[in-house]
């Protein structure tokens, strides 16, 4: 992985759902990935919208309580380590951009991005080559 | 260590006395065992961010679709549930 030193990362959803299952492909990767950001290797980040997501995915495909996943939840938005940021003006005008724009990938992934850009986030950490698709954003793919 | 930071505090004269003793006895500085003390009773950092995100860590085992994240795939269904009667 390129050196991320100093460095914001966006860190996806799918990456936080692959922390917290052991029976995902990528979770040994997922493990090394936090183990990075416990020695603070890089400034991890996440949006609302990730949060919203994995809590989400905890409810719906997961089947765990409303309460139980909420307080995995704020595992990740309480913990220091993590910078938190949120939709503004400016995400929605970037998000607006996007739409007007001619990359094909899917309007949520183009919010993520909008939220990312508008709070001066330009590299994300997933699992999915969507993101390749936008030259805006630097993607790092894991696989 | 961090950047040092110069501060007053005051200390009941007994207190200052018994750490006088041990800078001497111990030849440390006085401004030393303080650090030491702090650190003592203040939480790790470290320690308490490793702990919390180990606490997630693997937690679930899901196998298959349901344990795995598609953004698109996860929407799509959503609206198609919120459009149906």
């Amino acid at each position: 992985m390129m050196n991320l030193t100093g460095k914001k990362c966006l860190i996806d959803t799918n990456i936080l759902v692959a922390y917290i299952n052991q029976s995902h492909s990528l979770h040994l990767t997922a493990k090394k990935l936090f183990q990075r950001i416990v020695k603070k290797e890089f400034k991890p980040v996440l949006s609302s919208q990730n949060l919203l997501e994995l809590t989400a995915v905890l409810v719906h495909a997961f089947k765990i309580s409303k309460q139980e996943a909420v307080k995995d939840v704020e595992l990740f938005a309480n913990d220091p380590l993590f910078e938190i940021i949120y939709p503004n003006v400016n995400v929605l005008n970037r998000f607006f951009d996007f739409m007007k724009g001619e990359v094909s990938i899917h309007t949520v992934d183009k919010f993520l991005i909008s939220t990312a850009l508008g709070n001066g986030v330009n590299i994300i950490i997933t699992a999915d080559k969507q993101f390749m698709k936008v030259k805006e954003i630097k993607t790092i793919l894991l696989i | 260590m961090s950047q040092l930071i110069r501060t007053t505090i005051t200390l009941p004269a007994d207190l200052y006395e018994q750490l006088r003793v041990a800078s001497f006895y111990q030849r440390k500085p006085i401004s030393q065992l303080i650090r030491e003390g702090a650190e003592k009773i203040l939480p790790q950092k470290k320690n308490v961010v490793n702990l919390t995100l180990k606490k997630i860590e693997g937690k679930y085992s899901i196998v298959g679709k349901k344990g795995q994240f598609n953004r698109s795939q996860f929407y799509d269904e959503l609206n198609r549930e919120k459009m149906s009667d």
